[in-house]
């Protein structure tokens, strides 16, 4: 069994090998082209994968969230009850772009389906999911010619109340799409049955608009990867069909892997921190699960389909310091990127990054290759911060380097615990698995700026994120929206629709080659206290609970979140049931590192830590073996990465090659 | 102390955090649907004086300025009573209250046994008791009208919750359950807001921090002093009547003179109306609120909101006035008169201005009720929202349409539909952008939006507050007036505004099939409609923004449909160039422009300011005796007087009075353009 994960990110596409009859692993790492596909072959080619039978692809990419950056979807009709083709541009009136609430000449970003391509048909369900006026076809007819004479490609049928009842929806699906060959037809029941008309149109009108993108888009890579002999016939049909479900899924190969190698070190509860050169995702993962989020938005769009609630932070390697108008000093979210790169790669930066601060703090050795690639010059970094400290009563630089690093870190950190409360947490108990070009460097400061007192550092943090795809199970999420108190639910009603969930999630899996023991489902509801907007979802075991253990679930779930629950007299409300179901797969078995035989420092480096500069041993991190010991204050090395140990921690090897601290 | 700026940065940061997470917990543990989905709430950090030091991004000044009346109110009467775990409670607008149900929890954090700083929450409660559901109402002419009224009283004694006032302000509210759970949760945001201070102090040393907070107001300072310092000196007079107070039918004046001196502003508002026996009254925070509000945004919207950039804004209120309301004047429409402190400041700021002016607003709360009986489950339910309307053109930019504006925060102001029809008897029948409601310009103003609302109950009731009814939203420099709110409700087919004083309406039975509808303004358009590109408007008619009898009258841009299909896209209309440039000429030459003559007599009866011109004058303006009028300032913003026939007045002029000059900027003899309001579309 050959399984490959491709990862396409902004700056490199990433292609992991995974082939589950010798245990091989490869990775390989290429520059992103315009078209996607490009690199992946490219990346394929690399890897010398060319004569092999491929069992499956597994693909990480930005085609369909770049299609809405650069407003590059296709030309979608909104076709919705009469009275309502506003509710896409208005929604409940907010401006939905963060930090223009004092802006008077603020522009909200304009609907992706422009108001005349918003059209409305005469037709009501209520909440109850009775239709009070049902679809005409004749004005569906009539609908049809005027969307084929206005040329759209994709049309969002959403009506209201569809959660409930979808038959009007369905209907209105069937007559256009009979209408409308060729037209991609979806609407608001399949992709989100959710209620809150704002939400769902918005995330099935961005289903329309990227659908067909990503459909031709992965059409093209197949017939490309069959006649370039990669084998493999490609199932497209679901990620053509339902998009907007791989918009966000960039940061989350690097979730997958922290949950893979928290489990294989034994791990329950650990923070992913990616930090790249531009930016820092954060995630918060609780007994091996990652929080879930419906609640996010793309370009001021609401999409709701469920995702790994990432928190992303204009902060990293590359994250410009700059004095604002009073004066006050600020790190990010202004980069240097990759070209012109920090001050320090020679490249004609000139602005101060972090990355030259860590330079001149020691922390970055000035010969080594990051990334590989480019050899430092610690006398630009000088340079560029110099300019900025003569600006700030000339802050001895060293002092003003440190300054930027803590900010950054300190940025970080909110980041960091806004994950954590959103859900209830405590960092505290987590562990902080760090990755990505500049993550290592910076994970012990930001541990101990949240009081984390265990931080790991995976083999090879750089390439960390791809090997995420090859160890997620296959997932898909569905829902049904099931409004009740809970005393007005009849007995069994809840065990009995989750069956129906159940049974249309295996035969989902089945197509994709998933049965038996290969197939896990996860029952959860959404449920709150009578009167409250906002569910808890409670993870729920079959059959389904019903009276007060139902309760003392939803209880005990909303006490865990908020520390404190309602009054016993407070009713509860269902709002809706959710079935998780897993395809799972055969898992790469990590390497395992032969025993320390007493690794040497390469050299000794003078570190900036706490105010002065420390004699820090610089370690090599091939050479360390099994149980090898580092003690703070080190820096571990490795191509494309730097751990930084400040005083006060010290770390040990694992058998998998991770590095793992602790505070003393 | 020599400050560190890396010190400073970082505890700033924790300033911020501390306050976000405030917010991410009361967002999340509270149970009105007020708090949670319309997130009417803000959370602040004040230093031991009272003074603002930091708020979160999504926290607005309308609950935070006033916070600071509340906090050194609580400083002053509870001087050395004040105790590690006391909370305190306060809403009451005479003493920097907003209205009775925003209410504030303010708990000190203590370092060396007295208070170093505060931290507040203030959030918008359901309902505090009063006459109406959901307490705020059109009728009430006194306080005690509209609910429980809490000076500040110490509501947590140590961490201990006193039972007294607990059960008598749980007795006085319509939903005490509801209520209870916003209490805890309000008072676990004050809490999780003490814990993080303290862990920021006792890391940084509280001397670093208070030291820290008081850099940053300094710094706050001197930027707005800066941008201050950059307008030219000068005084700007504008004046705007509200068209009642609620309780009479006469309309309610807020004039401000502006003047910027070196880099200080003030704002005086003498010449205001006394207060008025009705709800249109605030207490002396909200105007001073709204100012800087105003200024800030014009002059410098991306600094750091707290007491330092407030320092350099100074505002003179009359003893005797309706933005200074005293016991027991009520104050329901706190949203109506505040907002008339911002018509009048946009009024003042785009003489100030020019090129950064915008389109006036809604410029009221619109608060919308629907309450009764729910025929099902016997339990009481209302539906509340406050539409927002369109947002003010600008130089460069077209207003936004249904959308939250720069003065206003950027929480939800309508339900979802589906939210709203499981919890009421109601069928929401509409929810569209109206045709031509947005102000005519250059740069035309956002469009209002008509809501309609089926009630399927009897029993109901409906009450409504809103004004600019009959006065819209001006436009700014030759810019159009936009379409005004309307509320009412269809019955059989039929219009009707059931409100005793146009916007204000309480507990109106309604009838089960009635459709209540609310309409929200536009905004005001910016710059001469006929200097819009012709192609522009042929889009927006495309679009529905702009009818085709709009196009003509508003534009005079004539526009063709190409087809009679069902879908309007752009490519679908033409414009006809030449019958275009005819209409606009013909248009221009029916712009009137009158002499200012000295006006002699009462200039002021019933709340209207007057002016005065002959029938002849009246017939070519096409205005009835006693209706508004619009002279365009050539400063920004147009003048609305109400005129009268007055034949001693020669033709083709307008005798007005020398207040009036001193908005206009203008002196007797010079001409000055003069229009009829433009009427509202439906």
């Amino acid at each position: 069994m050959l399984v490959v994960g491709i990862d396409v990110g902004g700056t490199f596409t990433d292609l992991v090998l995974f082939d589950s009859a010798s245990g091989r692993v490869a990775v390989t790492k290429t520059s992103s082209t315009a078209n996607q596909a490009d690199g992946v072959l490219d990346a394929m080619r690399r890897l010398e994968v060319t004569t092999s039978h491929l069992d499956r692809v597994v693909h990480g990419t930005t085609v369909a969230t770049n299609a809405i950056v650069q407003r590059r979807g296709v030309k979608v009709a909104l076709v919705t009850t009469r009275g309502f083709r506003d509710v896409l541009e208005v929604g409940q009136t907010r401006r939905r772009v963060p930090d223009t609430m004092f802006q008077p000449t603020f522009r909200r970003p304009e609907p992706l389906v422009s108001r005349p391509l918003r059209l409305e048909v005469t037709e009501r369900t209520r909440h109850t999911g009775t239709v009070i006026v049902p679809v005409d076809d004749g004005e569906l007819a009539r609908l049809a010619e005027d969307l084929h004479e206005a040329g759209v490609e994709a049309v969002a049928v959403c009506f209201l109340h569809a959660y409930v009842n979808e038959a009007n929806e369905r209907h209105a699906r069937d007559v256009l799409a009979r209408r409308l060959p060729g037209v991609f037809i979806t609407h608001s029941a399949e992709v989100i049955p959710e209620h809150r008309e704002f939400e769902r149109f918005s995330t099935t009108v961005i289903n329309a608009y990227v659908s067909p993108v990503l459909g031709r888009y992965l059409t093209r890579l197949a017939e490309r990867l069959n006649t370039e002999g990669l084998g493999g016939a490609m199932t497209v049909e679901q990620a053509s069909r339902l998009g907007v479900k791989t918009i966000l899924s960039g940061p989350v190969g690097g979730v997958q892997a922290t949950v893979f190698v928290g489990e294989t070190a034994g791990l329950r509860h650990v923070i992913s921190y990616d930090m790249g050169g531009t930016s820092t995702d954060v995630a918060l993962i609780h007994d091996l699960t990652p929080a879930l989020s419906s609640d996010n938005i793309v370009e001021s769009f609401p999409v709701r389909t469920p995702q790994v609630d990432i928190n992303s932070v204009g902060a990293g390697g590359g994250s410009i310091a700059w004095l604002d108008a009073t004066g006050g000093l600020n790190v990010g979210p202004g980069s240097a990127g990759a070209i012109p790169g920090p001050a320090c790669y020679d490249r004609g930066g000139r602005e101060p990054t972090v990355t030259d601060a860590n330079l001149i703090l020691g922390r970055l050795g000035p010969d080594h290759l990051l990334a590989g690639l480019v050899a430092l010059r610690p006398d630009l970094a000088e340079q560029a911060l110099g300019r900025l400290s003569a600006r700030m009563g000339d802050l001895p630089l060293t002092h003003l380097a440190d300054g930027i690093v803590r900010l950054a870190v300190a940025r970080m950190a909110t980041a960091t615990r806004e994950v954590s409360i959103r859900r209830g947490h405590d960092p505290r108990d987590f562990t902080l698995v760090a990755f990505g070009g500049a993550g290592p460097m910076h994970a012990c400061s930001l541990a101990a700026e949240l009081g984390i007192p265990r931080v790991l550092v995976p083999p090879s943090p750089g390439n960390f994120s791809a090997l995420g795809l090859l160890t997620a199970d296959v997932r898909h999420d569905f829902v049904k929206t099931r409004l009740a108190l809970q005393r007005d639910l009849p007995a069994g009603e809840a065990e009995r629709l989750f069956e129906e969930l159940e049974q249309q999630a295996r035969a989902q899996l089945a197509t994709e080659g998933f049965k038996g023991e290969r197939i896990r489902l996860e029952r959860s509801a959404d449920i709150r206290y009578a009167g409250q907007a906002w569910e808890v979802n409670v993870p729920l075991p079959t059959p389904s609970p019903e009276g007060p253990a139902l309760r003392n679930r939803f209880d005990a779930a909303y006490a865990a979140i908020y520390g404190h629950q309602g009054a016993p007299e407070e009713e509860i409300q269902l709002v809706r049931l959710r079935l998780s179901a897993f395809g799972v797969i055969d898992k790469p078995k990590l390497a395992t590192v032969p025993d320390d035989t007493g690794a040497q420092p390469l050299t000794v480096r003078s570190v900036y830590f706490e105010g002065t500069f420390q004699a820090s041993p610089v370690w090599e991190r091939g050479n360390l073996g099994r149980g090898a010991r580092i003690a703070g204050p080190s820096i571990v090395e490795e191509f494309g990465s730097t751990t930084v140990v400040p005083p006060g921690w010290g770390g040990v090897v694992d058998e998998f090659g991770n590095l793992v601290f602790v505070t003393k | 102390m020599d400050l560190d700026p890396i010190i400073l940065e970082l505890v700033q940061e924790g300033m911020i955090a501390t306050v976000s997470e405030m917010r991410a917990y009361l967002w999340r543990t509270a149970y009105s649907v007020n708090i949670h989905e319309a997130q009417d709430f803000s959370c602040a950090l004040l230093d031991r004086e009272g003074r603002l030091v930091a708020k979160g991004s999504q926290d607005h000044f309308l609950h935070i300025i006033p916070v600071s009346y509340s906090t050194r109110l609580v400083i002053e009467r509870f001087a050395g009573r004040i105790a590690p775990g006391d909370v305190f409670l306060h809403n009451d607008p005479y003493t920097g209250g907003t209205h009775l149900n925003d209410i504030a929890f303010i708990r000190p954090v203590f370092v060396d046994g007295a208070p170093a700083f505060f931290v507040c929450v203030r959030a918008h409660w359901e309902d505090v008791g009063g006459m109406a559901a959901g307490s705020l109402s059109g009728n009430a002419t006194e306080i005690y009208q509209e609910g429980v009224r809490i000076p500040p009283i110490k509501m947590i004694d140590r961490g201990t919750v006193a039972e007294a006032a607990f059960e008598l302000l749980m007795a006085n509210v319509r939903a005490p359950q509801k209520s209870q759970g916003d209490f805890r949760a309000m008072m676990g945001t004050c809490e999780i807001g003490e814990r993080k201070l303290q862990a920021l102090m006792s890391r940084y040393s509280p001397g670093t921090v208070l030291a820290c907070a008081k850099r940053m107001l300094e710094r706050s300072e001197s930027r707005m002093r800066q941008a201050i310092k950059a307008v030219r000196d000068g005084r700007y007079v504008y004046e705007f009547h509200l068209e009642n107070g609620g309780g009479s039918p006469e309309p309610v004046r807020a004039r401000v003179t502006l003047t910027v001196h070196g880099d200080e502003v003030t704002a005086d508002f003498a010449g205001s109306s006394p207060p008025v026996h009705g709800p249109i009254n605030v207490g002396p925070a909200m105007a001073p609120m709204m100012v800087f509000t105003c200024l800030k945004s014009l002059l410098d919207p991306d600094g750091a909101i707290n007491a330092g950039a407030m320092a350099p804004i100074h505002v003179n209120l009359p003893e005797e006035s309706y933005l200074n309301a005293r016991r027991p004047a009520a104050c329901s429409g706190m949203a109506e008169a505040t907002f008339s402190v911002a018509t009048t400041m946009l009024g003042a700021l785009a003489a100030m201005l020019p090129e950064r002016a915008v389109g006036d607003l809604k410029g009221a709360g619109n608060n919308f009720y629907i309450g009764g009986r729910h025929p099902e489950t016997g339990e009481q339910f209302l539906f509340y929202e406050f539409a927002a309307g369109g947002s003010g053109a600008f130089r460069g930019g077209d207003g936004n349409n249904g959308c939250r504006t720069f003065l206003e925060g950027d929480f939800g102001s309508i339900q979802p539909v589906e939210v709203a029809e499981n919890e009421c008897p109601l069928l929401i029948e509409r929810s569209a952008l109206r045709a031509d409601s947005g102000g005519p310009g250059r740069w035309r103003g956002g469009l209002g939006i008509d809501r309609r609302i089926q009630v399927l109950t009897a029993g109901a009731t409906l009450s409504y507050l809103g004004d600019k009814i009959q006065i819209p939203p001006f436009g700014v420099l030759g810019g159009e007036s936009s379409g005004a709110n309307a509320f009412g409700v269809i019955r059989d087919g039929k219009e009707f505004d059931p409100a005793p004083v146009p916007g204000k309406v309480t507990g109106y039975r309604v009838i089960s099939g009635d459709v209540t509808f609310s309409r929200s303004a536009g905004g005001g358009g910016y710059g001469d409609p006929f200097e819009r590109d012709a192609n522009e408007v042929a889009t927006d008619v495309a679009y529905g923004y702009v009818s085709e009898r709009g196009a003509l009258e508003d534009y005079g841009v004539v526009v063709r449909a190409k087809t009679q299909r069902g879908v309007r896209i752009p490519e679908h209309w033409e414009v006809d160039h030449a019958a275009t440039r005819e209409e606009r000429a013909r248009l221009r030459q029916r712009r009137r422009a009158f002499t200012l003559v000295q006006a002699s007599g009462v200039t002021s009866v019933g709340g209207r300011h007057l002016c005065f011109a002959s029938r002849a004058t009246l017939a070519a303006l096409g205005v009835e005796s006693g209706t508004p009028i619009e002279i365009l300032s050539p400063a920004g913003a147009p003048l609305r007087l109400w005129v009268e026939a007055e034949e001693l007045v020669p033709d083709a002029s307008l005798a007005v009075d020398e207040p009036t000059l001193e908005v206009l900027n203008l002196a007797f003899g010079d001409r000055c353009p003069v229009r009829r309001l433009r009427t509202t579309p439906g």
